[in-house]
């Protein structure tokens, strides 16, 4: 049995190549996911080991819930305490590092232009230990002190890693200006560093530049303070008992710290409050590199299941075009099988030979597709680091998960696509191999419209439940996913039975232009309802989800438009990369900015600066992100829709400052006005807030707003996230705006727009979003139109004669093409007027499921909708070139005398 | 056809289906060619209708030489000048018989003449199955509506491929008196191929073929007469 399995597959090939290329592209994609992910993933581990560096212990602050970039430095004095002398200590170098450095060069049309990277911008200390440094000298020499930098003459120098001076063009010697959150400055280039490993640069994407240390306190905002403190042990420490002794030390050193900080005057003791209150904890290397990787880990884990996401619907995409080619072809293969029945095959052994093809045919498809895997994740790579997302270096590693994987789902796939075509093939009678016109039964239409309308009215009554009902997250995710998946299973099932009057429909208008050719292709989309179904399904899938994300993208800029024209007041926006939730820019613009102000109140009434603290407070166990705006002023530049209360109430006796509270939170919490709300902030600080506000409007600042003052002794280290700037009421805008780019010019990280500009430049990011996920479901699609070049192919084999008769009594080649093209059209139409419909219904569901800071409003973009039918039409023309040309190559004689 | 010669592979495996054949079919005549399975009959009626080409010699269709042809030029020829009725499997299974009947006349654009078709339709017997398709008629109402089409555009000749092979003998007369018919009241030219005496005797020429060549000719023959001249040639 098994060499007559063989023997079919080796002689239908051209049948079974279009199948097997199917299940080769869905495990592809599958492989490619894990491919390039767990290149990725490996390059993050290395990166979290090369970050950490040879440091044995780290000395930090502690964050609590909140997210690490919230992380407080520590005094600088506690090297008093931190030394060699400590037993078992080998060296102790203190660290800084500071987000958004900025390097400018000036670009090819001599304006400045900042150094732009998809990573963060760091600002280092240079450090000379050559036990613990991070940085090796490629070009020039280190960094070194030429003087304070409060003396405005001062020039200082610093060293920028290589990867990022070759891709601007920096060059040693020459004299640039640095862009940090304390303001711009010049320095003098005097060197390039690899970071990591002293012959490459091992940093994916980042920017970094580094100062001597004292220049590094003074300009990177960290006077009297160092980010971390690196401690390296001899190799025959007791690493816990070190650790002990430094934790001792360390509590120490803070109360001697603290009684110190008593002794100052009162203005630098509230400024020093946050660290000198911040609780210190030493960890070991393990613990850093592993907090690293589990960061990276996030990021990877979101692009894996993306990517996953995909490959599992272009998997689900080929397992109903196998199904269709199975079916298809037994049904063609009745009486060869009735042949083998008669000749004393049991029922179980034809169906069992049936199953056999299918784990041949997935096992080629498999070894095929990881290959095809394994090349597409090399290409990819190549992709990402061309267009500078990042070095991937080394080898793609082959994991056996992704082999076996592979394995389970191509095989497993083909397999159970093959069930019930197998299945159907047991009852053959032997009788049929001597009728004429032997038909393998399908399972009664009836039958298939009962379960059919009874799965979609499941799915549907699910989704409604899910739309309408309030339902908790888990809850409403289960019924919306199972009513989508009931409602996709149940109109997939009744399709056959709308396929009929749906191809008439569509072809209607074709027959109209195109006569016979358009008739005759009308009738053939039509003669074989099931056929035509389940050819469209896979293309069906792939519209359902790209109208899905059409739908939602276009809600969620409906949503984002109406926001803006409600709560949005200012004239100026002014911000770094929206996308970064560590971006951010010096406090001195808006300083900058209110000089403007009170030297042009003419121009520019207000400005305001916007910090954010992502998970920054905690409050009742959940970490809060948290923004902070000058409430003074705030309602001139924002309409957060204050349900009660005032935005400048003021704070109750013995409370930090007032907050503003969005009513979600503030009903879940029972909080009203006057009443007070306990927070922590990293570093373990606790602080108590008077709510002064209720407000509706989350769409801007969140939902939870404090004031600029309570933000600056809480949260000290946070850049300006985006600042608003108001002009005056009888401000000519030009003018003003000409005013305000003067100041913003120096600044060239930043964007300035208003608010139409904004409105255009989000439309255009939600936009390329949109573009990317269309492009990713894309290869669904691609699958799907193989999927209908396989069922042309198969059925004009089946009609042959028909096809003959055609030309024999006078049928043109070109009439016959267009035949064949047509009929494609209209099946692509079909399963793409499902699809559309689908996608529409999932949208509506999907948009009830997010939250409605996200997507309020529904908007359903209809152009677009009608150019992915157009489009889908398109596929069906491009399914069709091949088969249309075998046809009408088809020789008249054969096919005639073709039994 | 004028020295008309059909070659099948070449060297050990050569077969010559059509050997130096040279014959007309006259206007108005009804023409049929009997001879044994591989005498080359077929291959004769394919390369006269424009299906297959010649490996030497030359074939007209009224003052058209096919050999100088194109596929598409061959396709409208076969179109406007020549119809066909096969054995079975005559119809488009997807169309009534209405467009079945009118198919080349469609194909190519033309409406059909009305009285034409009331003509046609009328003498075949067919009126009241029009609007069926040809799984709901009988295997005689296919093979009538089949002759209608090959009719419908008035070609210069019509070739039938043993149109009554897959009938009974009462159904199969009726569409040979239908061809007969044709002939007579129309004027049109038919060229049929069978195997069976009775039909060829409703010819007015019976040509034999064996061995890719022609052997004998008979004129108004009586179908004994067939008969005893098969049974002659086949001993």
């Amino acid at each position: 049995m098994f060499r007559l399995t063989l023997r079919n597959i080796s002689r239908q090939k051209l049948r079974y190549a279009l199948t097997t290329l199917a299940v080769v592209l869905g495990v592809a994609f599958l492989s490619t996911a894990f491919f390039l992910t767990d290149r990725i993933r490996d390059t993050f581990d290395e990166l979290a080991v090369e970050i950490t560096g040879d440091l044995d212990l780290e000395i930090r602050t502690s964050v609590g819930e909140g997210e690490r970039v919230n992380r407080l430095p520590v005094p600088a004095d506690l090297t008093r305490s931190i030394t060699t002398d400590i037993p078992g200590v080998a060296a102790v170098e203190p660290r800084i590092r500071a987000f958004n450095v900025v390097p400018i060069y000036i670009d090819d049309e001599g304006e400045p232009a900042a150094a732009s990277s998809n990573g963060p911008k760091f600002g280092m200390n240079f450090s000379e230990d050559e036990t613990l440094n991070q940085l090796y000298i490629a070009e020039g020499r280190a960094p070194t002190r030429t003087g304070s930098l409060s003396d405005p003459d001062t020039v200082g120098e610093f060293v920028l890693d290589t990867r990022t001076a070759s891709l601007f063009g920096f060059e040693v010697g020459e004299r640039y200006v640095v862009s940090a959150t304390s303001g711009n400055r010049e320095f003098n280039l005097v060197g390039l560093v690899h970071f990591g490993s002293p012959d490459e640069n091992k940093s994916p994407g980042t920017i970094i530049s580094a100062f001597d240390e004292t220049t590094a306190q003074e300009f990177l905002g960290r006077e009297g303070l160092y980010d971390t403190i690196a401690v390296s042990l001899t190799s025959d420490a007791d690493e816990a008992e070190v650790m002990a002794d430094i934790q001792q030390r360390l509590d120490a050193t803070m109360d001697v710290l603290r009684s110190e900080l008593q002794a100052l005057p009162a203005e630098q003791q509230a400024m020093l409050a946050p660290f000198a209150e911040a609780q210190i904890e030493v960890v070991t290397a393990a613990t850093t590199t592993e907090e690293d990787r589990a960061d990276f880990d996030q990021i990877v884990t979101v692009l894996s299941n993306v990517l996953l996401a995909f490959a599992i619907i272009a998997v689900v995409v080929s397992a109903f075009i196998i199904n269709n080619t199975f079916s298809i072809v037994l049904g063609q293969r009745v009486r060869e099988l009735a042949l083998l029945r008669s000749l004393g095959a049991t029922g179980r052994q034809v169906s069992r030979s049936v199953r056999l093809e299918a784990v041949v045919i997935g096992a080629v498809a498999t070894v095929l597709g990881l290959i095809g895997g394994y090349l597409l994740a090399a290409f990819l790579r190549w992709v990402l680091v061309t267009i500078d997302f990042g070095n991937l270096p080394g080898t793609i590693p082959i994991r056996p998960r992704t082999i076996i994987v592979a394995a389970v789902v191509g095989v497993g796939a083909t397999v159970l696509s093959s069930l019930g075509p197998s299945r159907r093939v047991r009852g053959i009678p032997p009788v049929a191999a001597l009728r004429d016109q032997a038909r393998l039964t399908p399972t009664g239409l009836q039958r298939r419209i009962w379960v059919g309308s009874g799965v979609a009215l499941t799915g549907v009554a699910l989704l409604a439940l899910g739309m309408t009902a309030e339902l908790d997250t888990r809850p409403l995710l289960l019924s919306l996913g199972g009513g989508a998946l009931g409602t996709f299973m149940g109109i997939y099932l009744l399709s056959p039975a709308v396929a009929r009057p749906l191809a008439n429909l569509v072809g209607r208008p074709i027959e109209r232009v195109y006569k016979v050719p358009g008739r005759l292709a009308r009738e053939n989309a039509a003669r074989a309802p099931r056929r035509t179904a389940a050819t469209a399904a896979a293309l069906t899938v792939g519209l359902a989800l790209v109208s899905l994300a059409a739908v939602v993208s276009d809600s969620m800029k409906a949503t984002f438009v109406q926001a803006l024209d409600d709560s949005v007041e200012s004239d100026l926006f002014i911000y770094t990369n929206a996308f970064d939730p560590t971006a951010g820019f010096s406090g001195q613009l808006a300083a900058d900015l209110d000089l403007l102000g009170a030297d042009r109140p003419d121009l520019v009434e207000s400005t305001v600066r916007y910090r954010f603290g992502l998970g920054g407070l905690e409050v009742d166990g959940i970490g809060r992100d948290i923004v902070s705006a000058d409430l003074a002023v705030l309602d001139d530049h924002m309409d957060l829709q204050v349900v009660e209360g005032s935005t400048t109430g003021s704070a109750a006796v013995g409370t930090d400052g007032t907050v503003l509270v969005h009513v979600d939170p503030a009903e879940d919490l029972a909080l009203g006005i006057g009443s007070t709300v306990n927070g922590t902030f990293p570093g373990g600080r606790r602080a108590t807030f008077t709510v002064a506000a209720i407000i509706a409007d989350s769409s801007m600042l969140g939902n939870w707003v404090f004031d600029t003052a309570t933000f600056d002794r809480f949260l000290p280290d946070a850049p300006d996230g985006f600042v608003s700037v108001v002009y005056a009421p009888t401000a000519d805008m030009d003018e003003a705006r000409t005013a305000v780019e003067e100041i913003t010019d120096t600044y060239p990280q930043l964007t300035v727009e208003d608010k139409a500009e904004l409105r255009a430049s989000t439309e255009a990011q939600l936009n390329q979003l949109l573009a990317v996920i269309t492009v990713f479901l894309g290869l669904s699609l691609f699958i799907a139109v193989l999927g209908i070049t396989n069922t042309l192919a198969l059925s004009i084999f089946e009609r042959t004669r028909e096809l003959g008769l055609l030309r024999a009594i006078g049928m043109t080649r070109r009439q016959l093409r267009r035949m064949v093209r047509w009929e494609a059209v209209i099946i692509a139409l079909f399963g793409g007027l499902l699809g559309v419909g689908m996608g529409v219904l999932f949208g509506l569901a999907a948009i009830a499921a997010i939250p409605e800071t996200f997507v309020d409003i529904v908007s359903i973009p209809v152009q677009r909708l009608g150019f992915y039918l157009l489009v889908s039409g398109a596929f069906g023309m491009l399914a069709a070139i091949f088969p249309a040309r075998r046809a009408s190559r088809l020789n008249v004689l054969d096919a005639i005398g073709y039994e | 056809m004028e020295e008309g010669t059909k070659v099948y592979g070449a060297g050990d495996t050569e077969v010559r289906a059509l050997d130096g054949v040279s014959v007309g079919f006259e206007a108005g005549c009804f023409t049929a060619i009997m001879g044994p399975s591989g005498s080359g009959k077929s291959t004769l009626m394919h390369c006269v209708a424009g299906l297959d080409d010649l490996s030497s010699g030359s074939v007209f269709i009224g003052d058209t030489e096919l050999g100088s042809l194109s596929d598409r030029e061959l396709t409208l020829l076969r179109r406007d000048q020549v119809g066909f009725v096969f054995q079975s499997f005559n119809l488009i299974p997807t169309l009534t018989a209405a467009e079945n009947l009118t198919l080349p006349l469609d194909l190519a654009g033309r409406r059909p003449d009305r009285d034409w078709m009331d003509n046609l339709v009328s003498s075949l017997g067919i009126g009241d199955r029009l609007d069926h398709r040809p799984d709901e008629l009988s295997g005689g109402q296919q093979q009538r509506v089949a002759i209608g089409r090959a009719l419908v555009a008035r070609p210069s000749i019509v070739f039938a491929d043993e149109p009554t092979g897959n009938l009974d003998s009462t159904t199969g007369n009726e569409v040979l008196d239908f061809l007969r018919q044709a002939v007579d009241d129309l004027d049109q030219t038919m060229v049929m191929v069978t195997h069976d005496a009775n039909a060829a005797a409703t010819a007015n020429r019976v040509l034999f073929l064996g061995d890719g060549q022609i052997v004998a000719e008979m004129v108004d023959p009586s179908a004994d007469a067939i008969l005893d001249r098969v049974k002659h040639l086949g001993g």
